[in-house]
């Protein structure tokens, strides 16, 4: 009774559950065109992930395969994978690709290795790796009900599967740091903790011995990969923006279903890493070009956006790529030779900004 | 589940109830829905409360206060406020029972002496506020100290004399205990200047003066009107009104009291108030009046009569205050949001499945990049170019936003002029056969520029107002496009009765039937209405036989053909029942077939949201517009198809260069020249194959 009390209030002043308000793009969140005017360091359809080893050397994954990259951006060496890579990382010497088969060791100490599953349960949505403590790799396990590439039916049905895992390769064991996760795109060593991004909860959380506390909230956007920054602090990059139409569709239950039963995924009204190519995808009316021109603020499907954080997660600063850009869609920032590198999904594109640019403090 | 859907979409008067909150005279029905619950409620308690004799007590009373009641309205509609009323009562009553009793004073003479003292009194408040600018609370406030002094003084002095005589006079008794038809003489004259107050407001110059300054000062200032006599004359007005109230009052109890109007002000003032005039100026009526004092007066007496101590009742005319001021404030302040959410009313619209339109699927309809070569013309010099035209010489001529007919010169049309300056954006555009230029003008209606000396004229703005819609739909609010038949009649679309021209997305979040086409006879110069609830109609073209016309009827994604004519007269056919996008003009191609201008594109989840009327319904309460749903008006194309319906090919721009966004296309004399509503660029395009002499509209030599 009063929950349904309650809920017509909500409805009436748009408060609570019927409330879609997204945080605005302020403060150290503030539009730049920094992402959208940076080099182009690389292009590849199908870019995912990148990962630096302890020589400095740069690898990316692209589809099926996974590239070593020379200083003048340039493919050195490519190593074939067994399905398309969702996920890569130089962990304590090992060169580790995730795909929908699980992992493979493709270097180092540990080369050759193939874990398919732990436990019986075959691991297919592993979407990031990143060094964990005492010879551990981290993963974070987007869902457990769907595969890496359905993300966007996770978020509309409300996935509460998201894991983190710490696996040992020494002994083959594997070890739940955290589950229950709203879709996990993201993991980190933080301090004596981890750091974990629970992307459809807007958050980056903090795992401290099997605890779990919200270090940054209220995320304009859904955040994906963590890296460590030189200086203290990390690099945070955000795949993809909340909308309010989204958040309002969100709470359209039938509509929503409707939707995903009948309507094709990449034209759902649901976040993208690029957009505005095919004319079959929702349109929103601030999106209408006026005089050839569309406008920047006109709410956004995809959008291109990278955060600093500072040691204790606070934003420090942020680049964009804009509505209307290209360079949409960054799942991975990772420092590389005085440079960052921002790996923009939504166009393939590997762009390098200058380090120093970006720092309003430096 | 879908038809019961469909039949609750259909027959449930959604949009009725958004457009009768939006009428003005919805303020008025909120007083009198109290009203009638007030008498309910007391006519179930109180003792004879229906009785005739109580009902002539109350208009007897409610005719003096609601006097009073029309000045403080008058005073309150010009932005301010008059507290001195009770204290100009009591003087206007003491002053005319002097003048009859003890000066033996005629009748009207002394009526008339009285109501210029009342003036002079208000003029006093009218100089300090009008002219001197004092606060109108405070001045009034001390002049209600100041009128009150005098009052003691002259009652103290003359009280005595007034009791001791006995006039007289006939009117004099006539006007106090008389009635006519069973209604009391003071009754009647209280209705009389009711009606002529309400005209004075409504209908004539000084009403509406008043009207404005309360309404915006600044603005009333900066349109010229003498802001300050205007204000002040309020006042005087008042201090007629509560002349005349004092005169009914001393007329029907013939004595004078030291408490005579003792805080009348706030019976006033509560009355006014709760019948709903704004104590920030601008709103009123003479309906709000009358209905506030009924009810004030009803509830006072009905309280009185069920021996509530008096105490109790000035409580209860604060509470109504209070509870008047706080309601009037919410509505007022949430209007324009509850107005808007409820006006848009969604209907159900399930549109049939989608042709194909990628470039392998092999359909007419597949994607290409034809377009992508087109040459520009006017790129940056026009904005919104929805449709254009050439003449027989080949010069070009498009509407733009600004309100303004431009016209490029053949060969190059790199050079323009402004060929007529209309004020609204021009929209479809046809010549007819002596070279006159009929345009549909958005927000205006359809409008010629005469070939001989460029002249405007209004052809027509107005058609017949339909019998059972709640707003007044005989204006034209969005005539789109055009053609003329073979006699001369002219056939236009008007897109939707609800929405003006910068708000047509809207109605596409609607997606009912909200527009109609209209014809204009010049030779007669009638209107009428042709055919009704049509979807978004836009595009109108003549089919060969002279008979009937193709239409696009663009949320509905159909074309269908309607005969104005022979045999068929009247029926209406879809021709292409599935279009792949929003149809907008239509004209006809050289080789007998026609044009049609694709201005956007469905979208699978557009479509969905189109069977989902109460998605659509809370999307447009919960979000702002930016963030609605929209159709994808980005990319269009030009389709040809022949009269039966059947598409022959398309034209698209892939790489959204050039031209993308398409609303009108016009085949002329071997090229396709293309116009678009949020472009700033006309298309011009070379067709293969086709007849180098065509023209649409032939123009004779005259």
């Amino acid at each position: 009774m009063l929950k349904t009390l309650k809920r017509a209030r909500d409805r009436f002043f748009g408060t609570g559950e019927a409330d879609t308000s997204v945080p605005v793009l302020d403060g150290a969140l503030k539009p730049n065109n920094l992402l959208e005017t940076a080099e182009v360091f690389f292009e590849r359809p199908g870019l995912e992930d990148l990962a630096i080893d302890a020589h400095g050397q740069l690898y990316v994954a692209a589809g099926p395969e996974v590239l070593l990259i020379g200083a003048d951006g340039r493919v050195q060496d490519t190593i074939g994978l067994q399905a398309r890579a969702q996920a890569l990382a130089v962990c304590h010497g090992n060169l580790v690709a995730a795909t929908s088969q699980g992992l493979q060791f493709l270097a180092g100490p540990q080369v050759g290795r193939h874990v398919q599953s732990f436990g019986g349960h075959p691991i297919q949505c592993i979407n990031a790796l990143s060094e964990g403590p005492d010879g551990t790799l981290l993963l974070s396990e987007g869902s457990h009900a769907v595969p890496c590439d359905e993300w966007t039916a996770d978020l509309l049905t409300h996935g509460r599967s998201g894991r983190v895992l710490a696996y040992d390769p020494r002994d083959d064991s594997c070890r739940v740091l955290a589950q229950g996760l709203a879709y996990c795109f993201g993991v980190c060593m933080h301090e004596d903790g981890v750091l974990a991004s629970e992307s459809w909860a807007h958050r980056v959380q903090v795992l401290r011995d099997g605890r779990m506390q919200a270090g940054l909230s209220e995320i304009p956007g859904y955040p994906g990969r963590i890296a460590p920054a030189s200086g203290g602090g990390y690099w945070l990059s955000i795949f993809a923006p909340r909308s309010q139409l989204l958040e309002f569709v969100l709470r359209e239950d039938v509509f929503r279903k409707e939707m995903m039963s009948t309507v094709e995924p990449r034209y759902w009204i649901a976040p993208a890493f690029s957009s505005g190519q095919d004319f079959l995808e929702p349109l929103q009316q601030g999106s209408v070009r006026q005089m050839g021109i569309l406008k920047p603020w006109a709410p956004p499907r995809s959008y291109g956006l990278v955060l600093r954080l500072s040691a204790d997660l606070a934003p420090l600063f942020s680049m964009h790529s804009r509505v209307g850009g290209v360079h949409h869609g960054i799942v991975a920032a990772q420092e590389y030779a005085g440079s960052l590198l921002a790996l923009s999904k939504g166009s393939g594109r590997l762009l390098r900004l200058p380090l120093f640019e970006q720092n309003p403090q430096a | 589940m879908d038809t019961i859907k469909k039949l609750r979409y259909r027959y449930w008067p959604d949009r009725a109830i958004g457009e009768l909150l939006a009428k003005q005279w919805m303020e008025t029905a909120v007083p009198l829905l109290v009203l009638v619950v007030v008498v309910a409620a007391f006519a179930s308690v109180v003792d004879n409360f229906l009785a005739f004799s109580s009902i002539s007590v109350l208009l007897r009373e409610a005719s003096e206060i609601g006097f009073i009641v029309f000045g403080m309205a008058l005073v309150l509609i010009v932005g301010g406020i008059d507290l001195s009323v009770g204290s100009m009562y009591a003087i206007c009553n003491v002053v005319v029972l002097y003048l009859i009793h003890v000066q033996e004073w005629a009748a009207l003479p002394a009526m008339g002496a009285t109501l210029l003292c009342g003036a002079l009194m208000g003029a006093v408040n009218g100089v300090l506020i009008g002219y001197l600018k004092l606060r109108a609370f405070l001045t009034t406030l001390v002049t209600l100290i100041v009128f009150r002094a005098i009052f003691n003084l002259i009652q103290f002095n003359w009280a005595v004399e007034i009791a001791s005589t006995i006039p007289d006079s006939d009117l004099w008794d006539e006007l106090g205990n008389d009635t006519f038809l069973a209604l009391p003489i003071s009754t009647w004259i209280f209705i009389v200047v009711a009606i002529l107050f309400h005209i004075f407001l409504t209908r004539m110059r000084g009403g509406w003066h008043i009207m404005a300054v309360g309404g915006s000062r600044r603005s009333a200032y900066n349109s010229g009107l003498p802001v300050n006599r205007i204000a002040a004359s309020a006042y005087v007005a008042s201090g007629v009104f509560t002349a005349v109230a004092a005169i009914l009052f001393a007329a029907r109890v013939d004595s004078s009291s030291a408490d005579t109007g003792m805080g009348i002000e706030i019976v006033v003032l509560a009355a006014a108030l709760l019948g709903g005039i704004r104590l920030g100026g601008g709103k009123g009526s003479v309906a709000k009046a009358v209905l506030g004092t009924l009810i004030v007066l009803i509830v006072t007496n009905s309280l009185r009569g069920l021996s509530v101590p008096a105490g109790y009742i000035r409580m209860t005319l604060a509470f109504i205050m209070i509870a008047a001021v706080t309601l009037d404030i919410r509505w007022f302040k949430n209007r324009g949001k509850a107005l808007r959410e409820l006006y848009v009313s969604p209907g159900y619209l399930p549109l049939p499945g989608a042709p194909a339109t990628s470039k392998a699927s092999g359909s007419p309809y597949a994607v290409n990049n034809k377009l992508g070569q087109t040459e520009l013309i006017g790129l940056g010099m026009v904005e919104s170019p929805e449709d254009v035209i050439l003449d027989e010489h080949d010069h070009l001529y498009c509407g733009t936003r600004h309100g303004d007919i431009m016209r490029f010169f053949a060969p190059d049309y790199q050079r323009m002029e402004l060929y007529a300056h209309i004020g609204g954006q021009p929209l479809g555009m046809a010549f007819n056969k002596v070279g006159d230029l009929y345009v549909c003008v958005g927000g205006m209606g359809l409008y010629c520029i005469r070939r001989k000396d460029r002249a405007v004229e209004k052809a027509t703005d107005e058609t017949g107002r339909s019998l059972l819609s709640v707003v007044d739909d005989s204006r034209l609010r969005l005539a789109d496009d055009l053609d003329i038949a073979p006699d001369g009649r002219i056939f236009f679309s008007e897109a939707t009765v609800r929405y003006e021209m910068h708000e047509w997305p809207i109605d596409s979040l609607e997606g009912r039937g909200n527009g109609r086409i209209i014809c204009y006879d010049p030779a007669t110069g009638r209107t009428h209405t042709a055919l009704k609830n049509l979807v978004f109609p836009n595009g109108i073209c003549m089919a060969s036989d002279g008979q009937s016309l193709l239409f696009a009827e663009s949320w509905a994604c159909r074309i269908s053909r309607y005969w104005f004519d022979g045999p068929r007269k009247g029926q209406v056919e879809v021709v292409i029942p599935d279009l792949p996008g929003y149809p907008d003009n239509i004209n006809r191609a050289s080789d007998g077939n026609y044009w049609i201008a694709i201005m956007g594109m469905r979208s699978p989840s557009f479509d969905l949201a189109m069977r989902s009327p109460a998605f659509r319904r809370r999307m447009v309460k919960r979000l702002g517009q930016d963030e609605w749903l929209a159709p994808n008006i980005n990319v269009g194309c030009v389709i040809k198809c022949d009269e039966s319906g059947r598409v022959l090919e398309s034209y698209w721009d892939r790489s959204g260069e050039n031209h993308p966004m398409i609303t009108s296309m016009r085949e002329h004399r071997g090229y396709l020249y293309l116009g678009g509503i949020s472009n700033n660029r006309i298309g011009r395009y070379r067709l293969d194959h086709a007849d180098p002499d065509f023209m649409q509209h032939p123009i004779e030599q005259v």
